[in-house]
C-alpha cells in the first residue's frame, strides 16, 4: 500500500509540475532557444493595431555574446488585435520562442494614446505576462514602433536607451516613469493621468562613431490623459514642477539666467504645502507654497546671489504655474492634487480626489516660491598674471 | 494516551486553512466595498470575530478527551437534532471541498497556465488530498505547522517588498461617511476568521483537553488580522482601490511585480505553488471531518488514528460518497471566473454562516435546554 500510496503521489507530482502545458514559463523549452522580449512598442493603424518589439543586447538566453547572444532582434507586425500581433511576430522569427515575460519597458504610440489607453492597460492589466509594474512611455509626437524599432544601432536598442532614460530620471528626479499599475490606479480614481513622454531624435554629432541616422531617446515630459485619452502635453521643461509639487524632486540641475550671470543650480532639497482658500464654505483657490534650496555649482559672469535668488525663484514659479494652468486648461488633475488634499484635510476635503479637477477651471491659485541658494561660496581667486 | 497534537499545532492548523479563502476573498471583496480604508477592515472584524470565539469557547468547553466540535455537537443535539445536524455539515464540508479544488485550479489557470484546463489540478489534488484525509489526523496538523512557518515568512517578504510602491494617497483618509461601508467589508473577514476556527475544532478529537481556549485563539485571530490588513495595504496601496476589487487574484498580481534588488524577478509561480499547501491541508482537514461527522451520524465511533489507510471499517467507507459529492461539486462548478467568483463571494459564505451561525448554536442551544431539564 505503501509503494501505490508513493506511486500516486509521484504521478500527481509529475502532472502538476510539468505534464499539463501552458505556463507562463514558456513551456518548458530549453533556454537556448528563448528570444527574451525586453521593449514592446503598441500602435494604432488602419484595422488594428501594430506591435513592436526589440530584444535588448543578450536577448537570446543562456549564449553569451561570443556565442551570438549579444544580437539584437528587433521586430514589428500589424494585426487586428495585440495578442495575434504576438503571435505573427512568433511566425516570422523562426528559431527562437519569444518570450515576452521579462519586458521591462513598453512605449505607447501618439496616434493609439490620442485613441483611448484603455484597451492597452486593458491587455497589460489581463495578460499574466506582464507585470504591472512595467515602466510605461507615451512616443511624443510620433510611432512607438519609430521608438522601439527606429532607435540605437547595431550595439545598442530601444532598451538600452529607456534603461538610460530610466536611470537618468531615477538619478537626477527632474521627472517620473510611471507604471501601468500607477496609471490604472490614476485613472481609476478621477479618469486623469500622466504618462512619462519620450521623443526620438538623431545622435548626429553628440555621439562620434554613431552612424548616420543614428536615433536616440530622450526625455520629454509628460503626455496627459484625461478621460482616457492623451489630450496635452506638459514640456521637459515644466515636467520638474510635477516633481516639486508632489515633494518627489531629486538633485536636478536647473540654469538660471539673471542681469549679469548665468548659473547652474542643483537642487538640495525642496519642499511643496498645498492649501485649499475658503470662501465661506466654498473652495475658491489653492495656495501653493514651495521652499527650495539650492547650491550653486556653476556660473559666469558677476555673481550676485540675492539676484540669483530672484531669478531662480522666477524661473520656479514659472515652471509651477506652467503646470498647474495645463492642469487648470485641460480641467483634469492629472497630479492628483485632490487626493493629496483630501489626504491633508479629510473632513473638509472630503471626496475631493474626484472633485477637483471639476472646480479647478475655476479656481484662483496663489503661487509662492522662496528659494535659497546654500553652499553659494565664490570662489575669491587672485587675478591670473598679476 | 499521549495526545496526538497540542493546541499550538492545531493554531498552526488553523493559521494554515485560514490562508486559501482570506487570499481569495480579501482584498477584492473588502475594497470593493469599503475601497480605500478597506486595509482597516480585518482589524474591525476582530470584535465580532472575538464574539463568535467566545460563544465557541463556551461550547467547547464541555469537550472531553478524544471528542472534537463533530462529537460535541453529536451529544449536545440529541439523538435527532445531532446526527443531522452533523450530517449538513459533512454536506457543506465535502462541497467546500469540491469548491475548493476549483478556486486552486483557478489560482493556478489564472497566474500561471493560462493554456491549462482546471482538470488536471482538479483531480491531481482530489487523489492526494483524499488518500491524506484517510491518514491519521496528526499528519495533517503536524505538517500545518511546517507549512505555516513558510508561508508566514513568504507573505511577510512580499508586503515587505511591496512597501516601496505603494503610495499613501491611496490609503487615506479614512473618511467617517465610509463606516458604513466598512463594517459590511468586515463580514467576508469575519467569516473567514471564524470558519478557520470552527473547522480546527473538529480535529481537535486528538488534542488534550486545554485551557485558555479564547486568549490562545484570539492572539491567533489578532495575529491574522495585521497580516491581512498588512497585505491589503500593500495591495490597495499599490494599485488602488477601484484596481485591486478588479483582479482576480491581486496578491499573486503583486507577487508578480516583486523584485529582490533586480537580482530575482517573476517568482510568481513559487508562491501560488507554496498556497498549495494551504488548498491541501484545507481539503484534506475537510474531508476527513466530514467523513468523521458522516460515522459519528450513522453511529460509528470512529478512532483517532486508523491503522490503515486502507481500511474502510468503521464507517471509514463514509468517504466515499462524501469525495463522490465533491467530484459531483466540482463537475456542476462552472469554470468561468464570474461564476467562480459568484460563489466565492455570495454562496460559500452563506453556506458557511449557515453552519457557523445556525448548526453549531442549535446542538448548543439544545444541548444546554437539556443540561437544564435535568
Amino acid at each position: 500500500m505503501k509503494k501505490l500510496t508513493a506511486l500516486i503521489c509521484a504521478i500527481n507530482c509529475l502532472v502538476l509540475c510539468s505534464c499539463s502545458g501552458g505556463s507562463i514559463y514558456s513551456n518548458y523549452r530549453e533556454v537556448e532557444q528563448l528570444m527574451m522580449i525586453q521593449a514592446m512598442g503598441f500602435d494604432r493603424c488602419d484595422g488594428g493595431v501594430e506591435l513592436s518589439v526589440s530584444s535588448g543586447t543578450g536577448g537570446l538566453s543562456g549564449q553569451g555574446e561570443s556565442e551570438g547572444g549579444g544580437q539584437i532582434v528587433r521586430m514589428s507586425a500589424a494585426a487586428e488585435t495585440l495578442l495575434t500581433a504576438q503571435e505573427l511576430i512568433q511566425d516570422y522569427s523562426a528559431s527562437e520562442e519569444l518570450f515576452f515575460a521579462h519586458t521591462s519597458y513598453i512605449v505607447i504610440g501618439s496616434d493609439a494614446l490620442s485613441d483611448g489607453l484603455e484597451y492597452y492597460l486593458d491587455y497589460i492589466e489581463r495578460n499574466e505576462t506582464f507585470r504591472l509594474d512595467i515602466p510605461v512611455f507615451a512616443a511624443s509626437g510620433g510611432s512607438a514602433k519609430e521608438l522601439v524599432v527606429g532607435t540605437g544601432s547595431d550595439s545598442y536598442d530601444a532598451v538600452n536607451v529607456l534603461r538610460s532614460i530610466e536611470r537618468n530620471l531615477g538619478v537626477r528626479g527632474d521627472g517620473h516613469i510611471y507604471t501601468a499599475g500607477e496609471i490604472a490606479a490614476d485613472l481609476n480614481v478621477n479618469g486623469s493621468a500622466l504618462i512619462c513622454a519620450v521623443k526620438t531624435v538623431p545622435v548626429g554629432d553628440t555621439i562620434k562613431d554613431a552612424s548616420e541616422g543614428e536615433q536616440t531617446a530622450v526625455f520629454d515630459g509628460y503626455a496627459v490623459i484625461g478621460g482616457g485619452r492623451a489630450i496635452a502635453q506638459l514640456n521637459a521643461h515644466d515636467a520638474l514642477a510635477v516633481n516639486l509639487l508632489l515633494n518627489r524632486s531629486g538633485p536636478s540641475m536647473i540654469a538660471v539666467e539673471a542681469e549679469d550671470i548665468t548659473a547652474t543650480l542643483q537642487l538640495d532639497d525642496s519642499s511643496c504645502d498645498i492649501r485649499p482658500i475658503f470662501d465661506g464654505d466654498e473652495l475658491c483657490g489653492l495656495k501653493v507654497s514651495l521652499k527650495v534650496s539650492a547650491a550653486l555649482s556653476e556660473y559666469r559672469g558677476e555673481p550676485d546671489i540675492k539676484e540669483l535668488n530672484r531669478a531662480f525663484e522666477r524661473d520656479l514659479h514659472s515652471r509651477l504655474d506652467a503646470a498647474l494652468t495645463l492642469s487648470r486648461e485641460t480641467g483634469c488633475d492629472f497630479m492628483q492634487l485632490g487626493a493629496l488634499l483630501q489626504k491633508q484635510q479629510p473632513l473638509t476635503m472630503s471626496g475631493m480626489d474626484t472633485e477637483l479637477q471639476r472646480l479647478l477651471p475655476n479656481l484662483y491659485i496663489y503661487i509662492n516660491v522662496e528659494t535659497e541658494i546654500d553652499r553659494g561660496f565664490v570662489l575669491n581667486r587672485p587675478e591670473v598674471g598679476k | 494516551m499521549k495526545p496526538d497534537y497540542n493546541r499550538r499545532q492545531l493554531l498552526y492548523l488553523c493559521f494554515v486553512i485560514f490562508l486559501a479563502p482570506a487570499v481569495r476573498l480579501i482584498p477584492v471583496t473588502t475594497a470593493s466595498a469599503a475601497g480605500s480604508a478597506s486595509w482597516l477592515s480585518p482589524l474591525l472584524a476582530l470584535p465580532i470575530s472575538l464574539a463568535y470565539l467566545l460563544f465557541l469557547t463556551e461550547f467547547m468547553k464541555n469537550r472531553r478527551t478524544g471528542e472534537g466540535a463533530g462529537e460535541l455537537m453529536l451529544r449536545f443535539g440529541g439523538p435527532v437534532v445531532g446526527p443531522a445536524a452533523l450530517v449538513l455539515t459533512a454536506a457543506f464540508l465535502f462541497f467546500y471541498c469540491g469548491f475548493l479544488l476549483h478556486s486552486g485550479a483557478s489560482r493556478f489557470t489564472a497566474t500561471i497556465y493560462p493554456a491549462a484546463t482546471p482538470q488536471p489540478f482538479i483531480y491531481t489534488a482530489l487523489v492526494i488530498g483524499t488518500v491524506a484525509a484517510l491518514g491519521p489526523m496528526k499528519a495533517i496538523v503536524r505538517s500545518a505547522k511546517i507549512f505555516a512557518l513558510l508561508i508566514i515568512a513568504v507573505l511577510l517578504i512580499v508586503v515587505l517588498l511591496a512597501i516601496d510602491s505603494l503610495s499613501l494617497e491611496r490609503l487615506l483618509p479614512i473618511i467617517p461617511e465610509k463606516l458604513s461601508a466598512l463594517l459590511k467589508s468586515t463580514l467576508p473577514v469575519t467569516d473567514v476568521l471564524t470558519g478557520a476556527v470552527v473547522y480546527t475544532a473538529f480535529a481537535e478529537f486528538g488534542a488534550p483537553v486545554y485551557s485558555g481556549r479564547f486568549r490562545a485563539y484570539a492572539r491567533w485571530m489578532l495575529l491574522c488580522a495585521v497580516l491581512l490588513s498588512l497585505m491589503t495595504a500593500a495591495i490597495v496601496g499599490s494599485y488602488g482601490a477601484t484596481l485591486s476589487a478588479e483582479l482576480l487574484y491581486s496578491f499573486f498580481t503583486l507577487t508578480r511585480g516583486i523584485s529582490l534588488f533586480g537580482s530575482l524577478e517573476r517568482v510568481e509561480a513559487f508562491i501560488v505553488a507554496i498556497w498549495l499547501f494551504p488548498d491541501f491541508i484545507t481539503f484534506a482537514l475537510m474531508a476527513a471531518s466530514g467523513m468523521r461527522c458522516l460515522q459519528l451520524a450513522f453511529g460509528y465511533r470512529p478512532s483517532a488514528d486508523p491503522k490503515r489507510r486502507s481500511s474502510f471499517k468503521n464507517g471509514r467507507w463514509l468517504i466515499f460518497p462524501g469525495i463522490a459529492a465533491t467530484l459531483a461539486t466540482t463537475f456542476f462548478i462552472p469554470s468561468d471566473a464570474e461564476s467562480l467568483k459568484v460563489l466565492s463571494e455570495v454562496v460559500v459564505p452563506i453556506l458557511n454562516a449557515g453552519v457557523l451561525l445556525l448548526i453549531l448554536p442549535l446542538c448548543y442551544v439544545i444541548g444546554r435546554l437539556k443540561k437544564a431539564q435535568k
